[in-house]
């Protein structure tokens, strides 16, 4: 996660420009993988769009290490700022948002976007007003029960509450 | 060839999940009972909620339920040109008889003549088949053909370009036959499904288009029919009576449908043959019901292309679409 | 049936007369249009057992009514927390959010809405009188001229990250190349999927718009703790309709240029399958690359939030003339009302305005009515909506992720879409934190796949010769204006700067 984060230095930590330039050529060497066999169909987008991929990413990484060869920029990873770097609320967000996206399915959409509403304010605001915070998270996951589910009949993923509901309702 | 291999495992969490509520109710199927069926048999349909499959699964199981005594639940995988949801039956759902797939036999079959599934194609059987449309020769109404002559000739000094809704479609099939018989020459460009190829021949970018002639007679005046790839054009005129390809040209080509019909596992069929039985009766019973053409003609079907046929004919279909389908294989995948 | 002034007048006022279904369809398109997943589309498939019940020509009346606010609806969360609702208004955010997060949300608003209504009236009135004319433009714009119609859009990947350019291309290249993931059009081999079969029809396009856009910013905006500075929210608190009329003041001054670049988009809209996204950003780039001002835009520029907005309405009325005309829809919303059309025994196409020009044009002064009626019903609303960037983002993140998760779940309801989603929105969000321009990923993923269709469909046809993309008059005449808008204002400026030196 460190790499996301650009050093508060004099010269600016060139490392983490480099995570989407690598990203793009990994996925296209991948690509071009998937494509060696094919039509030409296939292959004639890819190879285009790749090259010129591969030819800006190869003058952008000549321009960072120029940069860096001539001390006007720095390509490292400070292993000391990388534990306080993470041990932000933003980091705990994305991880309810995970931790939300795989119990959705087992618990029910409603039930789990109660929990989730609840735990991430309650992390993001370091726990003020807990009661106030609970009664916002049913109402607006009531809210997304009504519009998705019972208005537009989206097939989410139903759980506890989405089973009482029904058989309430019918 | 790709290198692509489908990874059966993350597919399957991932379709297993977009089950979803469906799971429930048939993956996880309570133990059978002795009267079948006794509770909902779940149908997956491989194409989007609100199309023309959909349409017409509502309006045959409106009767159907009836006849058997339960309701039948949709659940709706598109994708892939339907390889999505043969998957996720094939692959999640238990041979019980109380799961179905309701899929077009054309267009879906030829698929596995393109690229096989990850399952055995002789693992499933067709049956209850509920309506065939076939295919056509049609051109926009500013075209300068007015028979299909005028295009096989042409065809002959210069290759055409025919719009196809996708190559591995029975009417891309009946227009490449077409050209091997004819010695015209055709180039098929697939336009990524119906609209655009009704689009791509009245505009006047294709030369011609090929597409299952349902959607060319909704197109109404916008489109003229030249040929028809069944052994009789029953639409008549709504199809400007063009004459079929077998009594213009002599052919013996097969009828290239786009059909829907109901699938299901062959195991199922195998372990619970008074099952299958069951469904197969009142499949018949609930196509024959007066009923059944006002539910039809309601979900805007045209009533001469509902037509039922049983297991034999659609297994016909099914092995001759295959075929068809290797027959033509370098000319639909480029290899 | 003469077809007179009086037929119009009495139209007007006889559609007029069913505002009591344009009202309700207002409101309703405004929030199908706001959530991610919904559209106008997919909401009348939901209601059609409903629409099939109504008389044909209020059925029609409520589907134009919900079709053109659902457009106008969508630009509004992408403006306040900058979600688009839809493709059609990815361009939108580029100015709009920027507007709001400097406080001036109620204002650019009240812009946005101006010029989707003002484009909206305008493009229906031209629309009404040139029909039989504007409909040939599909005859004419074939897949060679639409390769050079997407690359005007894509051509904004240059232009969106003007800091550092070699980044905004690295950005927009590698969204082009997730954009190329899925079958190729022609064979359907598959590409770049990774095993899923989800992916073999391409990325869908609403979990990498709300990835890319909405749940980034929801990481991102948790560190300020809100959308906007303290001095900015003081601003908006203390705001008065003043801000509404000082933005309707700012568009009207601006009328030209709503008028043009609503005309590029219901000349896009004309072509059948070309669709909303790519006139929007079409028309920002022509906006952008005609202003006097180009290095203003993507900071809150009014012209760069005008262009997106009067484009995407326009289209509106340019997707119902192949259907009205032609018999042949224009795209999806087109294509259920054809289904509406036709199970009502309404025919479609030359025979429409023969046998039914009452519902022909009705469509058309249908829309009109619309229009005038959102400008009572929808513009007095600008101030209380822009008061969402005031909510703390402890409440407004969880909701954004929650909701544009199940918006990303919706159209193909599979759990994969909203996994999908997430995995745009880190990398979103790690764009952002190493100065890449989501943007540009973003015209990428959504033009990639249209100029790859129209490219090989081209080549198809010429049996994979290259040249064909410089066979034809228009398509060289359009090659010509692509080249003059890329090279001429730089080269203007250069000009310019040396004759101020």
């Amino acid at each position: 996660m460190s790499e996301k984060k650009t050093q508060k230095n004099t010269k600016p930590n060139v490392l983490g420009e480099m995570i989407i330039p690598l990203f793009g050529i990994l996925f296209t060497s991948y690509y071009f993988f998937t494509i060696i066999d094919s039509p030409w169909t296939a292959q004639v987008n890819a190879f285009i769009v790749g090259s010129i991929l591969f030819l800006i990413c190869a003058l952008f990484f000549i321009r960072k290490f120029h940069a860096v060869r001539v001390n006007r920029a720095v390509c490292m990873l400070k292993y000391d700022r990388l534990l306080p770097a993470m041990r932000t609320r933003q980091t705990g967000f994305i991880i309810l948002t995970i931790g939300y996206l795989l119990f959705v399915e087992l618990l029910g959409y409603t039930l789990a976007t109660i929990i989730f509403f609840f735990s991430s304010m309650s992390l993001l605001d370091g726990g003020q007003k807990m009661a106030a915070k609970f009664t916002l998270s049913i109402i607006m996951a009531g809210v997304g029960y009504v519009v998705f589910i019972l208005l537009f009949e989206t097939r989410l993923p139903e759980g506890l509450i989405e089973k009482i509901l029904q058989e309430g309702l019918k | 060839m790709t290198k692509l291999t489908m990874k059966r495992r993350s597919f399957i969490k991932t379709s297993a999940a977009a089950a979803g509520g469906l799971m429930i109710g048939g993956g996880l199927a309570t133990p059978a009972l002795a009267s079948y069926p006794d509770r909902n048999i779940d149908v997956i349909i491989p194409t989007r909620e609100g199309g023309g499959a959909d349409r017409l699964f509502r309006a045959f199981t409106s009767l159907w339920k009836n006849h058997m005594n339960t309701n039948f639940e949709p659940g709706f995988f598109p994708g892939a040109s339907g390889r999505v949801g043969y998957e996720v039956y094939m692959g999640k759902y238990k041979p019980d008889a109380y799961s179905l797939i309701f899929g077009n036999m054309g267009p879906e079959v030829l698929n596995w003549a393109v690229k096989a599934p990850s399952f055995n194609i002789d693992d499933y059987i067709y049956f209850n088949r509920v309506d065939t449309d076939p295919g056509c020769v049609f051109v926009g109404a500013e075209s300068k053909f007015k028979t299909i002559d005028d295009i096989v000739s042409e065809g002959k000094k210069r290759t055409l370009n025919v719009g196809t809704s996708r190559l591995a479609h029975p009417a891309s099939i009946g227009i490449l036959a077409l050209g091997e018989h004819t010695g015209a020459k055709f180039n098929l460009v697939p336009l990524s499904g119906g609209k655009n190829t009704v689009a791509g021949a009245v505009t006047l970018e294709m030369d011609f288009c090929v597409l299952t002639s349902g959607s060319v007679i909704k197109a109404a005046d916008a489109c003229r029919t030249m040929l028809v790839f069944n052994d009789k054009n029953v639409a008549g005129e709504k199809l400007d009576n063009a004459p079929t390809m077998n009594d213009y040209f002599g052919t013996k080509l097969p009828a290239m449908f786009s059909a829907r019909a109901f699938g299901i596992h062959k195991a199922a069929v195998d372990a619970h043959p008074d099952r299958f039985e069951m469904l197969q009766k009142t499949g018949k019973k609930a196509f024959d019901d007066p009923g059944f053409k006002d539910a039809f003609l309601k979900s805007k079907g045209f009533w001469p292309y509902a037509n039922y046929g049983g297991v034999k004919e659609c297994a016909e279909f099914k092995s001759a679409m295959l075929e068809m389908g290797e027959r033509f294989k370098p000319l639909l995948t480029g290899k | 049936m003469t077809i007179d002034a009086n037929f119009f007048l009495e139209l007007f006022f006889h559609q007029l007369g069913l505002w009591w279904v344009v009202i309700p369809s207002i409101f309703l398109g405004l929030i199908v249009g706001g959530i991610p997943g919904f559209s106008a589309a997919n909401t009348i498939i939901v209601l059609l057992p409903f629409t099939f019940l109504m008389e044909v020509e209020v059925g029609l009346v409520f589907m134009i009514a919900l079709y053109c606010s659902s457009r106008l609806g969508a630009g509004i969360p992408a403006i306040l927390v900058n979600i688009p609702g839809t493709a059609g208004a990815a361009a939108t955010p580029l100015d709009g959010y920027p507007m709001a997060k400097q406080g001036f949300g109620q204002r650019a608003l009240s812009i946005s809405f101006v010029s989707s209504i003002l484009g909206g009236l305008l493009t229906t009135v031209i629309a009404l009188i040139t029909m039989p004319w504007l409909a040939r433009v599909g005859f004419y714009m074939h897949s060679v001229e639409m390769v050079v119609v997407m690359l005007f859009g894509i051509s904004l990947i240059a232009s969106v990250a003007t800091k550092d350019t070699i980044k905004g291309l690295i950005a927009g290249f590698v969204g082009l190349m997730i954009g190329s993931i899925g079958a190729d059009h022609v064979y359907a081999t598959p590409r770049g999927t990774m095993g899923f079969l989800e992916l073999y029809d391409g990325v869908p396009l609403i979990p990498a718009l709300v990835g890319l856009f909405a749940i980034s910013e929801a990481f991102m905006v948790i560190e300020s703790g809100s959308f906007l500075s303290k001095d900015r929210v003081q601003q908006v608190q203390n705001a008065s309709w003043a801000e509404t009329f000082y933005g309707v003041k700012l568009t009207l001054k601006r009328w030209f240029h709503v008028g043009w670049t609503s005309l590029i988009g219901l000349v896009i809209g004309v072509i059948p399958g070309a669709g909303a996204a790519i006139a929007s950003f079409v028309a920002y780039q022509q906006s952008r690359a005609f202003s006097k001002t180009p290095e203003a835009y993507g900071k809150g520029h009014i012209e760069g939030l005008i262009a997106p907005e009067a484009a995407n309405n326009g289209v509106t009325a340019g997707t119902l003339i192949p259907l009205m005309v032609l018999g042949i829809p224009g795209g999806a919303t087109a294509a259920i009302m054809m289904v509406v059309m036709q199970y009502q025994g309404v025919p479609t196409g030359p025979g429409l305005f023969t046998e039914r020009p009452d519902l022909g044009y009705g469509v058309f002064m249908a829309m009109f009515v619309t229009y005038l009626l959102m400008s009572f019903t929808i513009l007095p609303m600008s101030r209380y909506m822009s008061r969402v960037t005031l909510v703390s983002t402890v409440y407004m993140s969880p909701i954004i992720i929650a909701f544009t998760l199940v918006g990303s779940f919706v159209p193909r309801e599979y759990m994969f879409d909203m996994y999908l989603a997430f995995g745009f929105g880190v990398l979103g969000y790690i764009a952002r934190k190493t100065g890449y321009h989501v943007a540009a990923i973003l015209i990428g993923v959504i033009l990639g796949p249209l100029l790859e269709q129209y490219m090989l469909r081209a080549l198809k046809m010429s049996g994979g010769d290259a040249t064909v993309l410089f066979s034809s008059t228009l398509g060289n005449f359009l090659w010509v204006i692509l080249i003059a808008t890329l090279v001429l204002p730089s080269w203007l400026n250069k000009k310019k700067a040396k004759s101020e030196q």
